[in-house]
């Protein structure tokens, strides 16, 4: 059975990060990762704050995204939707 | 060696009364009684100009030298720019030349927290060059507010990797605290790892090393106070303080004494 995720990628500053949380919708009633991506915000209660108030699940990686991807997998996860929020 | 410091002085000298909901307390009354519209201040532009012109005297009195930028997030702020042209070493700012869009979401923000910390980092934001090479602190202070028996010694060279804060006294602290609901207290704090508290928002200063960090803080903090589960539940100080817990060995607080109005218009205070 397919279990689904999204993870987004914090790469970049707070402004950045909250501007696309204004906007983001989850459609698709996938899990919603909050990523901490090679230590982008150098405030962790920050990160942990904004992840909780959405609800999201927080996770911390220092690597490649093949790397995440795998450690997603490793948590059941089998489609993986990645977002930036420096794309935005 | 001379440290350089810049007061800012951040202030909505007429919040007018767009589009403010019931939750705020300010009732506007036409001539009948009725309630015309709600606002978040019970001051008046003129009343608000006085208030800044006192915080300006405190400011000069303690710390003659210093640079002061008032910073009015008003929609008509220039036509308060020349009120305050008698005072020296002294700059007015539109908000609205920092970034329009911030100016608009600070100006109609029910909740001065909003409006305060989306004022400030748009500020930051815009003269984020400027203020790294001039100044070695920067002292915030809201207009309404004043000070004096101010420990200027604090702000030295080593002390530039530093927040400052005014320390809340014990009364204060048990004031603060009974605001916080008991929601927010479940939702955001463990109960058994963290006193919950707040930080001093009326006057506060941080080494020019942290400009970064409290710019992100300021970001987060205007997201989450907007945020639909939090909005009308959390107060700009309780952040303030969650927030900065991580710089609490770089964060220094300090015996000031704050003079100025309430906001809530019980009048003249100080502590």
């Amino acid at each position: 059975m397919d279990k689904s995720c999204i993870a987004i990628l914090s790469t970049s500053r707070v402004r950045e990060l909250v501007d696309f949380l204004k906007i983001f919708k989850n459609e698709s009633n996938s899990d919603i990762f909050l990523v901490d991506y090679n230590s982008s915000i150098n405030n962790k209660r920050i990160f942990e704050v904004i992840a909780k108030t959405n609800g999201y699940e927080i996770l911390y990686h220092e690597g490649s995204l093949t790397e995440l991807k795998s450690k997603l997998n490793d948590l059941g996860y089998n489609q993986i939707k990645l977002l930036e929020t420096s794309k935005l | 060696m001379k440290i350089n410091k810049l007061f800012l002085v951040h202030t909505t000298i007429d919040v007018g009364s767009a589009n403010f909901q019931q939750q705020y307390p300010f009732r506007i009354r036409d001539d009948n009684n009725k309630i015309t519209s709600y606002n978040r201040s019970c001051f008046s532009p003129e009343e608000r100009i006085r208030q800044i012109i006192s915080t300006i005297l405190c400011i000069k009195n303690t710390n003659p030298n210093d640079r002061i930028v008032i910073l009015d997030s008003s929609r008509n702020a220039k036509d308060f720019a020349n009120r305050f042209n008698m005072f020296d070493n002294l700059e007015f700012i539109d908000s609205a030349d920092c970034s329009e869009e911030d100016a608009t979401i600070s100006q109609t923000a029910e909740n001065a927290g909003i409006s305060a910390t989306i004022q400030l980092a748009s500020y930051f934001r815009k003269f984020n060059k400027e203020i790294k090479e001039l100044y070695d602190f920067v002292v915030i202070v809201t207009g309404r507010y004043g000070f004096y028996n101010m420990d200027t010694s604090i702000f030295s060279k080593e002390n530039t990797n530093k927040i400052i804060f005014k320390k809340v006294d014990d009364g204060n602290r048990e004031g603060m605290f009974l605001q916080l609901s008991s929601w927010t207290l479940n939702f955001l704090y463990s109960k058994n790892d963290i006193e919950p508290n707040c930080r001093n928002a009326q006057l506060w200063a941080f080494g020019i090393d942290y400009l970064e960090r409290i710019l992100d803080t300021l970001d987060a903090i205007s997201y989450l106070l907007s945020h639909p589960k939090l909005k009308y539940r959390c107060f700009f100080e309780e952040f303030l303080y969650y927030l900065t817990l991580p710089y609490v060995e770089n964060i220094i607080e300090v015996n000031w004494t704050i003079i100025g109005w309430s906001g809530k218009g019980w009048g003249f205070s100080y502590g």
